[in-house]
């Protein structure tokens, strides 16, 4: 380099160190947050969904706007989370457990001043019921519109078309909204589906700042003063700004800087240490009733062989898998019902890896003359790495007894577009049971009745008139005892005809930054009640 | 040039249209069922039939096709199935951010990559020919989500000297919408602290954005450059004693641009595929992430409106690089 070079170079460094300070970022975030940035907004990084309205969407993410925002007749507490009266301060069942009485509590405020009705419950659940997707398709096979009338001005009478045991724990899903709102906003009798998707008209301890919410991005609430049921902190949080972080590496950065105080609930397992070693960070364990099974089509050669079906459920590396590829954040689940859930037998031992008895068995199959010569197929899901895992070890331990296994890969919803038919469903896929409702027929009556065939819930093709009628009485007797039995004898018919595989009850993990205080996960998805918390500093 | 932009502009019509077809064919041949996954897991196999009938989805393609056309025709796109918002309102929301970031993107690949490129040629098999040839070989080479995480460990966590993630920190108002672009939106209002915040936020996914693209544009500069100093019009202009600082920034390198400008027309295209990636990354809510989510779930009309509009964007930039190719060269708005 010629010397004028090195000091002409020199010049211009020196020119922009300089005049770096009067651009410096500190300085601007700085005067951004002198701008309206509060730090005592509480920060949440958890997954937002595309829509505010409670009633077309019932997802994890859902959860947490559907309990901030809305009240319900009834929520679910305790833990196990049970259904327990909410806006309902009586009720009264006939015998026969076909009609409802419910007693609405009075002097709850809708968020714009208005007092929370009879009449706005009646138009809520006739709302879900019309609404094609969401909410409504679990009550539709029960419940019609003209089945829930107001009684009073603060009572309820809702007929079922039968009994269903399922009907009280089916309760918390359904948010109840602000009528008059919501018909000065309806369009095209649209149910204000349009509106609603991107505000609020709920009664719950926050509500929306107007024009906040962007599907998946970012939404602001403000506390409620003068909420009904009060605020269990003298220094609640006022202002939730959500801003969720898709990126995993970068979520972390975010909760470490303090960008974000929590993250979603699906901290991986090989990024627990770096949390729980981060300077004001914890890591939160969230007890999950959520299953993780591999569906097993019942109805195709040779999957519709029970001893072949017996070889897959001894063929697969459970403590592996959960110890390995989960590092232990599961816990086994030996049947179709989660563990800690009433309806699952406590004795249930299920399958445990075993090649020795996965080869009798596919013996005994070859001697029945199921086809175990053809090569089955594995569809693992596109962007969840563990449902791949899982196939590539079944894949490793078949291939030791013999079984050819392929492994395919499809996006969630091309998975769940085979299931519609029997020719087209997955030989094996991954699935969860997630919570939709807290009762055993969320899991073995939702998967295994027959009327479940053509949906993805009943991807395994399972045809069996004893386990259906089981089922079936389960859902129309009121007594727990009575539908405990019967939850019990369906799980163990289902485990001794090895219909599925299935492997864990899961643990949900979120990095929560030391400043949260009063965090308690919710019972479903994302549902925790944000008026418990508060923030520390 | 007037008869040049309205060529462009006619060509642009059948191109858009056979990209409409082709993003329509595709989105209803990938096996996944719309009515079935908005339907959610809940539902039956008739509620399933019974959303389908309602989205039109029960009809033969031909027939969906055609009313599509004249939908989009209308300057409708269609509701988003899970949003319930007009398609139009999303895009509206998001496409300034994408839009932000590809120019930023754009503009800091051209300030960087042709001064480089052309001091690499000057420079040709010298020291820092070598550099440069390192520095742009390397940024073709190193992935953009790598990238993206090392900046933001070494200048965000590490230095702390700029922001994370997101177009401005959490709790700052957006400003009054004027162009969607928020840093020249914050001018607009007067307010230079948020416009500086706002453009520090740019400036992370902008250089991640640009890394590829600067060594793209340098590498064809260089090779321009080069081959333009060997013309005899240089020799001459050395031989008369021209200032060389003139000679190379003046005459050589306008000459050397025409292959470097169709380049950074192509790369526009890149910015807005790429960012995607970016824009997962460093949280930026532009169309990349609603694009993703759209796909995953089958929401097939964001799906087709977004790749409509995103090559519409790329139709335009093309011609603006077409107009300023004739203006560098105007031979070439003689020969198009």
């Amino acid at each position: 380099m010629r010397r004028r070079d090195l000091l002409r170079y020199s010049a211009t460094a020196g020119a922009l160190g300089a005049l770096a300070p009067i651009g410096m970022p500190g300085f601007a975030v700085r005067d951004a947050q002198a701008q309206g940035a509060g730090a005592a907004a509480l920060r949440w990084g958890g997954n937002l969904s595309r829509t505010l309205d409670p009633h077309t969407v019932y997802d994890v993410p859902s959860a947490f706007t559907r309990v901030n925002l809305y009240d319900c007749l009834y929520e679910y507490a305790g833990n196990p989370p049970e259904p327990k009266p909410l806006l309902a301060t009586e009720t009264r069942s006939s015998a026969d457990g076909k009609t409802h009485d419910f007693t609405i509590r009075a002097g709850v405020k809708f968020h714009d001043g208005s007092e929370l009705t009879a009449e706005d419950v009646v138009y809520s659940f006739r709302r879900m019921l019309a609404l094609p997707q969401g909410v409504g398709p679990a009550f539709r096979p029960f419940m019609k519109a003209e089945g829930v009338t107001a009684t009073g001005r603060h009572s309820v009478r809702m007929e079922l078309q039968f009994p269903y045991a399922p009907f009280f724990a089916c309760l918390p899903m359904v948010a109840i909204m602000n009528k008059r709102l919501m018909e000065a906003n309806t369009v095209n009798n649209d149910w204000a589906a349009a509106w609603v998707a991107g505000n609020d008209a709920g009664s719950g301890p926050y509500k929306v700042v107007p024009g906040s919410f962007r599907p998946l991005d970012s939404l602001d609430m403000e506390a409620v003063d003068g909420y009904w049921r009060g605020w269990p902190h003298s220094r609640p949080i006022r202002q939730v700004l959500c801003r969720p972080v898709r990126d995993d590496a970068t979520r972390l950065l975010a909760v470490e800087k303090g960008d974000i105080d929590s993250t979603h609930s699906y901290i991986r397992p090989d990024q627990h240490e770096r949390v729980r070693r981060a300077p004001g960070l914890r890591l939160v364990e969230e007890p999950q009733l959520r299953t993780y099974l591999l569906r097993v089509h019942n109805g195709r050669d040779p999957m519709n062989n029970l001893d072949f079906r017996k070889a897959l459920s001894y063929a697969f590396p459970y403590e592996l898998f959960i110890q390995r590829v989960l590092r232990g954040t599961a816990v086994r689940s030996p049947g179709p019902l989660p563990v800690s859930l009433w309806g699952h037998p406590r004795d249930l031992q299920g399958y445990k890896h075993d090649l020795d008895a996965a080869r009798r068995h596919l013996d005994a199959a070859r001697r029945a003359g199921a086809n175990v010569t053809r090569e089955i197929t594995f569809t693992a899901l596109v962007g969840f790495d563990e449902t791949e895992q899982a196939a590539q070890l079944l894949q490793s331990e078949l291939r030791k007894i013999g079984v050819t296994m392929r492994i395919a890969k499809a996006v969630w919803a091309n998975a769940v577009q085979m299931t519609q038919r029997e020719e087209t469903s997955p030989d094996i896929w991954s699935h969860w049971g997630s919570t939709y409702y807290i009762d055993p027929d969320n899991w073995v009556g939702q998967f295994y009745s027959k009327a479940a065939l053509g949906t993805q819930r009943g991807s395994s093709w399972y045809r069996d008139d004893e386990t259906d009628g089981m089922l079936a009485a389960a859902r129309a007797t009121l007594d727990r005892a009575e539908r405990q039995r019967l939850y019990e004898a369906a799980s163990r018919r289902l485990v001794d005809q090895a219909v599925d595989v299935w492997i864990y009850n899961g643990m949900a993990y979120r990095a929560v930054r030391e400043r949260v205080k009063g965090y308690r996960p919710g019972a479903v998805g994302d549902g925790l009640d944000l008026r418990e918390l508060w923030l520390e500093g | 040039m007037l008869a040049l932009i309205l060529r462009r502009l006619a060509l642009m019509i059948p191109v858009l249209l056979g990209l409409l077809v082709l993003v329509f064919v595709l989105t209803r041949i990938v096996p996944a069922d719309p009515a079935a996954v908005l339907a959610g897991e809940q539902a039956s196999p008739e509620q399933v039939a019974a959303i389908r009938a309602t989205l039109g989805l029960d009809r033969p393609l031909h027939v969906q096709f055609v009313r599509y056309l004249v939908q989009v025709a209308s300057g409708d796109f269609g509701t988003s199935l899970y949003t319930h918002r007009p398609v139009v309102q999303d895009l509206a929301e998001r496409m300034p951010a994408t839009i932000e970031l590809a120019l930023a993107s754009m503009l800091l690949a051209i300030l960087v990559g042709i001064p480089l490129g052309a001091v690499a040629a000057v420079r040709r098999n010298g020291w820092l020919d070598q550099i440069i040839r390192v520095f742009t070989i390397g940024g073709l080479a190193v992935a953009s989500f790598w990238m993206a995480i090392m900046l933001q460990l070494v200048f965000s966590m590490q230095l702390d000297i700029l922001p994370l993630r997101g177009r401005v920190d959490a709790g700052v108002p957006a400003p009054p919408f004027l162009t969607g672009l928020y840093v020249i939106d914050y001018l607009l209002a007067g307010n230079l602290a948020l416009a500086r915040h706002a453009l520090w936020h740019l400036v992370l996914p902008s250089v991640t954005l640009a890394l590829p693209a600067t060594a793209t544009i340098a590498r064809f500069t260089r090779s321009s450059v080069i081959e333009t100093l060997q013309k005899d019009f240089v020799a001459w202009e050395r031989a008369v004693g021209y200032p060389r600082r003139v000679m190379l920034w003046k005459y050589v390198l306008r000459n050397s641009l025409s292959a470097t400008v169709t380049q950074v027309g192509l790369l526009f295209g890149l910015f807005l595929s790429g960012s995607i990636v970016v824009e997962a990354v460093f949280g930026w809510p532009g169309l990349g992430d609603y694009l993703f989510s759209a796909i995953t779930t089958a929401d097939y009309q964001p799906v087709m409106a977004t790749t409509l509009a995103i090559g519409v964007i790329y139709a335009v930039v093309n011609i603006m690089v077409d107009l300023v190719q004739a203006r560098i060269d105007p031979r070439v708005a003689e020969q198009r």
